[in-house]
């Protein structure tokens, strides 16, 4: 319940939306949304939720899976959990140790529509590095809220209150989207 | 079985499918599929085709409604369209335009 009336949009684990999507308010994603995705507050695709091939708002978050242009005109955040195939629009973006990107990621404020589609496709993995001290509370915490399977937005709500907490051991190595991209729904 | 909510600030155009719950506060334009209740709030609206177990109607619906177990038109709902349920449940203070298919035989 990010926004000021507390209202939002969920789409269950067992849902297919297939079409357009578009909010005033936030939309979080457990389940699948073959199409397009627009908010004008956020969209959060949860552990386990898929969306594609385009999602657009000021603020994503992707926790589960995404293909297609994440455009976060604000910010973009990917997870631990997070795989992105394709292209990344933000001007600031959190990757998170564990979450992995596969296409490009732009930062210089232009748009799907104006990026050339010459530049070579590369895995992009995070790895251990040392977090500013501003971040490191920020992350500690976020992960271990997480570590619960306590679902994204409901930790975006209360990161500012959660105490910090030893972080998860690294993950090494690539990691292999092709396996994450079987759909868990029937 | 999950849920799924349509805020009252969202609209989709397209197909909704699965098993979770489905609560519409907002708008749906297209298809509608469920295996599971739906419940269609005061403030939603729907112009849909709309097929679930059980479907209950507050809110504006135009379309073709299938309940395979029940249909209920709750009170302040616009109905406009077809319905097609072995059991409906009209309330008072519901609006209704459309036809019934109860499978009533003729016999």
């Amino acid at each position: 319940m990010a926004d000021d009336q507390g209202t939002r949009t969920e789409i269950g684990p067992e849902t297919v939306v297939t079409g357009d999507v578009r909010a005033d308010e936030d939309v979080v994603v457990f389940g699948r949304i073959d199409g397009t995705v627009s908010s004008t507050t956020a969209v959060i695709v949860e552990d386990g939720g898929r969306v594609g091939p385009r999602v657009e708002a000021p603020t994503v978050i992707v926790a589960g899976w995404a293909s297609g242009d994440v455009i976060g005109t604000e910010r973009v955040e990917i997870t631990e959990t997070g795989r992105v195939l394709g292209c990344v629009y933000a001007p600031r973006m959190v990757l998170l140790e564990g979450g992995a990107v596969k296409g490009r990621i732009v930062m210089d404020g232009s748009r799907p529509d104006s990026v050339q589609a010459s530049a070579p496709a590369r895995t992009v993995t995070a790895r251990p590095v040392a977090a500013p001290a501003g971040t490191a509370a920020r992350r500690a915490s976020a992960t271990a809220t997480r570590g619960g399977r306590e679902p994204v937005s409901a930790t975006r709500a209360k990161a500012a209150a959660a105490a910090p907490a030893p972080r998860a051991p690294a993950k090494a190595g690539l990691l292999d989207l092709g396996d994450d991209g079987e759909s868990k729904i029937d | 079985m999950g849920e799924t909510t349509i805020g009252p600030r969202t609209r989709i155009e397209g197909s909704v499918t699965g098993r979770d719950v489905l609560v519409v506060e907002g708008e749906i334009r297209g298809t509608v599929t469920m295996d599971a209740p739906i419940r269609i709030e005061r403030e939603g609206r729907l112009e849909a085709e709309v097929a679930g177990p059980e479907v209950a109607i507050g809110g504006t619906v135009q379309g073709h409604v299938v309940g395979l177990k029940k249909v209920e038109i709750l009170p302040g709902a616009r109905m406009i369209g077809d319905v097609r349920t072995p059991r409906i449940l009209i309330s008072d203070g519901a609006v209704f335009r459309g036809r019934v298919d109860m499978d009533v035989g003729e016999g």
